[in-house]
């Protein structure tokens, strides 16, 4: 194991591959990802289509097994869990932001927030989900189900059910793939804001060097590997690294 | 068109296996019935006729004809002419007795059974069983019998494979030991006729007919073909009850089967909008896109009928196997068969048709447009309350008519407004079974979340949650009618068997003139210990007269015993101004009566009781003593409670009795009633549980296809920490919801139309008053059963559910 894990490593990814197999064709997904994030850091994963940041998340959160590698969430192996044991970590060391259909369509704001606290049978502390819901502005919209809301609201409600059980670290994927700019600019805003006020991890996948530009490091991924790894970047040196990786 | 539905069955099989399932069940439950009825019936025709079982022809004679046996041999083309030999026995092996049709084994072309062991009996005191006997006798090759109420033992040598009919059991016996008996072979009434190889059966059959016209004319020739034919069709005239039963069953399940179908198409077809729109948006007019689908639709019904007609043929096989009608061959009646396979492919075009014409109403723009909310609540329509509501109040009051007076079609009527009034509650479902679902929900909220997410699902769709419920409701309501109804008439059967014949056994001793005398003190103490005889009672008897001397009647007056009503199982009781005797004649007789003996008279008043037979008379034993000079212990009364003991504890008592006329009694009546009773009660459980089976493939059904619509769901619930088994029991609970609507309203309506059903058959016939019963294991079992067996059908969606992979809640639509 040539990659060493340093101790404050909140999330840590080592030699990480991913194959996928149709017949005989394999794609290598993820070829070799060596990487750590640090407690309270907020990390941009960037690079063209196809180049495995989706995969690479997935791995990180739990939702995926690598083919070979290892991922730590807190210190801890991923890889030899039970399916019981690793989805007890994502329900409550890992907080999730997907693109789109974040909520259960049935469930209401309020329940959709609790949802992950409700199934480890944890009570939320009314504070914290009473700031969280302010900060959020999502106070008028609790009682209402996921199809009365609109984009922007329901990934607020996503994220404050990622944060509400203060989890290790949270995963987005193209959180404001969905979203007009106003939208993405408060919802960077917030995110930025939980990760400096907080100390939350956050770990965001994008295509858009603005919303990269609101992490403070960035890392470049290409055909499964890690190219480019670029702190506190603007949006302009963004660019300017994503045309010399060629997308 | 048609191959464009082909390739859309084979591409998404998932997609149609469950309507197929649907379709194939009720296809299977048709076939198969109609298979095992012409199985069963052919082969008690031939079980019910083994002398000619393995003949071409037979010929019969109203009276025997001396050497008739070598006419019929004689005429050409006749290889072999067997006269039929039986005698009817009964034989007992220690406390366990049989009653035997024994045959003399004919040459070997026309034996219808094989030697499994031994030889075929030969000498006056042999005998050879069949298997299932010997097993029932408990005796083997080598041992001996007994022929009961007789010393005479044979001795088993050979046993032979044939089963044992559902009345007949078979064993064999010798020419040497009928003769014994009296048999000659110009006795005969009836020959088994084997035919020469190359024989002409049409022109040998006119032959032997031409030469019995002369010889013999009250004898005549027939195909035996023709003559099991009319044994079987006998047979399965006689299981009328069982027919109607199996036709109520068959059309419970193309209902339900029709019900989950449609199901089943709206939700596939809800799922395909996009499709739909797409075909659209290319072209296709609203008409082709319909055709399509119905096209599909027939397609699924032929595939299904067809795999339904293949396991109907397969059940019937492993039941008439396991019944042992196997053994006379499988009967497949085509005509029958055809019209299963016709109903079935009917069944789903038909059940396609309203889900089609709804589901296929999509606009074009439809296609491109984002997926849209699966949720639907609509309000339910007030037309449906309207039409519901006059279904109900029709019902209602014919069923109120129908119990209101006695009339001969009561029951008729009955049946009619039990259909009006299921009509009404099946087609208000929408009315008020997401209600139903909502009050269970709200029940089932509060026990956390994985039961909140369930109920939240049951909502969701209640026009598709209803439908699944009704299903379930009508095969649930169909079964507890009939068994509230059969377990009614069962309980109003037994009781008045128990009334008309309250004494199981009686064993009377008498003199050569006729006298009571004391039954001997060896008998008296062994009946007791009869197994199968609970309980005993010793009437002191002696001879009176009824009434003044010219119209008196003699009859056997019995002392009444204090523990006559525990023996009898009926109250009776004796004051000393009483005399008991049988209704009919108490008619006949006057308020209050001499009644005289040797000893004395009194005066006695007359009533009536069916504890005593027209040759009895029952007082106290303060006035026997007071009429007779002498009143031995003459007759004594057994208590026989299990009845399927009959013949065992029968032949026991006239062994000791060793004359059959000192031994009467109605156990034997009784027991073949309640035994026929059991059985149909068992039957028409067992297939209306069809139906049940039936819309628990529509509740899997819903669920596995709510799961395919729910994977993003499933997988957004797995990546959040919701563990594989709590996916699956919140499905189980989803499934117990519904099912839990469904039996309840299903078991209350059934309870309500075996109410109307009892009611109105008193009302049909004022012979007797029947008492409404109800089997509480039976339908609590059955109940359980069912709430059991809907959990179970929500383990493959849950199981599909649970395999969902985190990742698919990420997956591009
Ligand atoms: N389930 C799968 N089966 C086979 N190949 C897959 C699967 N998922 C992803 N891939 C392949 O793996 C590679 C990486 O995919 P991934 O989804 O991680 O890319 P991405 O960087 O997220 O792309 P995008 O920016 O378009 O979302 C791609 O070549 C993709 O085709
Ligand atoms: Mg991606």
């Amino acid at each position: 194991m040539t990659a060493t894990v340093a101790v404050d490593h909140v999330v840590a990814a080592q030699a990480l591959t991913k194959v996928y197999r149709s017949g005989e064709a394999a794609v290598h997904a993820l070829d070799g990802v060596d990487l750590g994030f640090i407690r309270g850091s907020f990390a941009a994963i960037m690079g063209p289509s196809g180049s495995g940041k989706s995969t690479l998340m997935h791995c990180l959160a739990g939702l995926d097994r690598p083919t070979s590698g290892e991922v730590l969430i807190d210190g801890r192996q991923l890889s030899g869990l039970s399916d019981r044991e690793l989805t007890r970590v994502r329900r409550d060391q890992v907080g999730f932001v997907f693109q789109a259909f974040n909520l259960l369509p049935t469930l209401t704001a309020e329940q959709n927030i609790m949802l992950p606290l409700e199934l480890s049978g944890r009570r939320a502390d009314p504070e914290v989900f009473a700031q969280l819901v302010d900060s959020l502005r999502l106070g008028d919209r609790l009682k209402h189900l996921p199809s009365q809301l609109s984009g922007g609201q329901q990934q607020r409600v996503a994220i404050a059910r990622a944060l509400i059980g203060r989890p290790s670290v949270v995963f987005a994927d193209e959180p404001t793939g969905a979203l007009d700019s106003r939208a993405s600019q408060q919802l960077l805003d917030y995110l930025r804001h939980t990760s400096q006020v907080l100390g939350q991890t956050i770990v965001m996948v994008t295509h858009d060097p603005n919303a990269a530009a609101y992490a403070d490091r960035t890392v470049l991924l290409s055909d499964g590997r890690v190219v480019d790894d670029l702190s506190a970047p603007t949006a302009d040196t963004i660019l300017a690294t994503m045309k010399r990786w060629g997308s | 068109m048609l191959h464009q539905a082909w390739s859309e069955v084979r591409r998404h099989p998932g997609r149609f296996i469950s309507t197929m399932l649907a379709i194939a069940i009720s296809v299977a439950f048709l076939a198969g019935s109609s298979v095992l009825v012409a199985t069963e019936a052919q082969a008690q025709g031939k079980a019910a006729n083994l002398p000619i079982a393995m003949a071409d022809l037979v010929v019969s004679t109203e009276e025997p004809v001396p050497g008739l046996t070598k006419v019929i041999a004689g005429v050409p083309g006749v290889a072999i002419a067997s006269p039929s030999a039986a005698s009817n026995e009964v034989v007992t092996n220690g406390a366990i007795s049989q009653l035997l049709q024994l045959f003399v084994p004919p040459p070997e072309p026309l034996r219808w059974s094989k030697l499994t062991e031994g030889r075929w009996p030969t000498g006056a005191d042999e005998i050879a069983l069949s298997s299932a006997v010997s097993r029932a006798l408990n005796v083997g090759i080598g041992q001996g019998v007994r022929v009961a109420g007789s010393d005479t033992q044979l001795t088993v040598v050979g046993l032979t494979d044939e089963p044992a009919g559902m009345f007949v059991k078979t064993g064999y016996t010798s020419i040497a030991r009928l003769s014994q008996g009296g048999w000659t072979e110009d006795l005969t009434t009836e020959w088994a006729i084997k035919l020469a190889p190359d024989a002409n059966i049409d022109q040998v059959l006119d032959a032997i007919n031409a030469e019995l016209a002369t010889v013999a004319p009250k004898a005549k020739a027939e195909l035996a073909q023709v003559v099991r034919d009319r044994q079987a069709s006998r047979v399965a005239g006689e299981l009328d009850a069982f027919n109607v039963v199996l036709w109520v069953g068959a059309a419970a399940s193309v209902i339900v089967g029709m019900i989950t179908i449609a199901n089943t198409f709206t939700i596939t077809l809800a799922q395909r909008r996009r499709q739909i729109g797409l075909l659209r948006a290319v072209g296709a007019s609203a008409a082709q896109v319909r055709f399509r689908f119905l096209a599909e639709a027939a397609l699924l019904g032929v595939i299904g009928s067809l795999i339904g007609v293949l396991a109907g043929i397969g059940i019937a096989v492993a039941i008439t196997s396991w019944s042992s009608a196997l053994y006379w061959g499988l009967a497949l009646p085509w005509s029958r068969m055809a019209l299963a396979f016709g109903i079935g492919v009917m069944v789903a075009v038909i059940a396609a048709i309203v889900p089609v014409m709804r589901g296929t109403k999509v606009a074009p723009v439809e296609a491109l447009q984002p997926e849209l909310s699966m949720d639907e609540r609509k309000r339910a329509g007030v037309v449906r309350a309207i039409i519901c509501g006059l279904l109900l109040v029709a019902g209602l009051g014919l069923a109120a008519f129908s119990v209101s007076r006695p009339d001969p079609n009561a029951l008729l009527y009955a049946i009619g407004a039990a259909t009006l009034i299921s009509l009404g509650v099946l087609f208000g479902g929408p009315l008020f079974v997401p209600g139903l679902l909502r009050l269970v929900g709200r029940l089932v909220r509060r026990f956390g979340t994985v039961p909140l997410l369930a109920a939240n699902n049951t909502e969701r769709n209640p026009r598709r949650a209803t439908a699944t419920a009704t299903a379930l409701m009508l095969a649930v309501g169909l079964v507890v009618t009939m068994q509230v109804t059969t377990a009614s008439i069962r309980a109003s059967i037994l009781g008045e068997l128990e009334v008309r014949f309250p004494v199981d056994v009686q064993v009377a001793w008498t003199d050569a003139d006729g006298n009571p005398t004391a039954v001997p003190e060896d008998v008296r103490t062994k009946l007791g210990t009869v197994p199968g005889v609970v309980d005993t009672v010793e009437l002191p008897a002696g001879l009176a007269h009824l009434g003044s001397a010219d119209d008196a009647r003699l009859v056997t007056l019995l002392g009444a015993q204090p523990t006559v009503a525990s023996v009898v199982g009926i109250p009776v009781s004796v004051s000393d101004q009483q005399v008991l005797v049988d209704p009919g004649t108490a008619k006949n007789l006057p308020s209050s009566i001499e009644v005289k003996g040797e000893a004395g008279t009194v005066k006695l008043q007359v009533v009536g009781s069916k504890v005593v037979t027209s040759d009895q008379a029952m007082v106290s034993a303060a006035n026997l003593a007071k009429i007779s000079k002498a009143a031995p212990a003459a007759v004594i009364w057994l208590s026989v409670p299990d009845r399927s003991q009959a013949l065992n504890v029968l032949v026991g008592v006239n062994e000791l009795a060793a004359d059959q006329n000192r031994v009467t009694g109605s156990l034997v009546e009784a027991s073949a009633y309640e035994s026929l009773m059991n059985l149909l009660v068992a039957i028409t459980t067992g297939l209306l549980g069809v139906a049940v089976v039936i819309a628990l493939i529509g509740v899997s059904n819903t669920l596995g296809l709510s799961v395919l619509e729910r994977t993003r769901e499933s997988g957004l619930l797995r990546a959040l920490g919701l563990q594989a088994s709590s996916l699956r029991t919140m499905l189980t609970i989803e499934a117990l919801e519904v099912a839990v609507v469904g039996v309840l309203v299903g078991t209350a309506a059934g309870a309500g139309f075996g109410w109307l059903a009892i009611t109105a058959l008193g009302r049909a016939s004022d012979v007797q008053e029947l008492s409404y019963a109800v089997d509480g294991p039976q339908t609590l079992g059955m109940l359980g059963i069912a709430v059991l067996a809907a959990a179970l059908a929500s383990y493959l969606p849950g199981r599909r559910a649970a395999k969902t992979a985190p990742t698919e809640a990420l997956a591009e639509l």
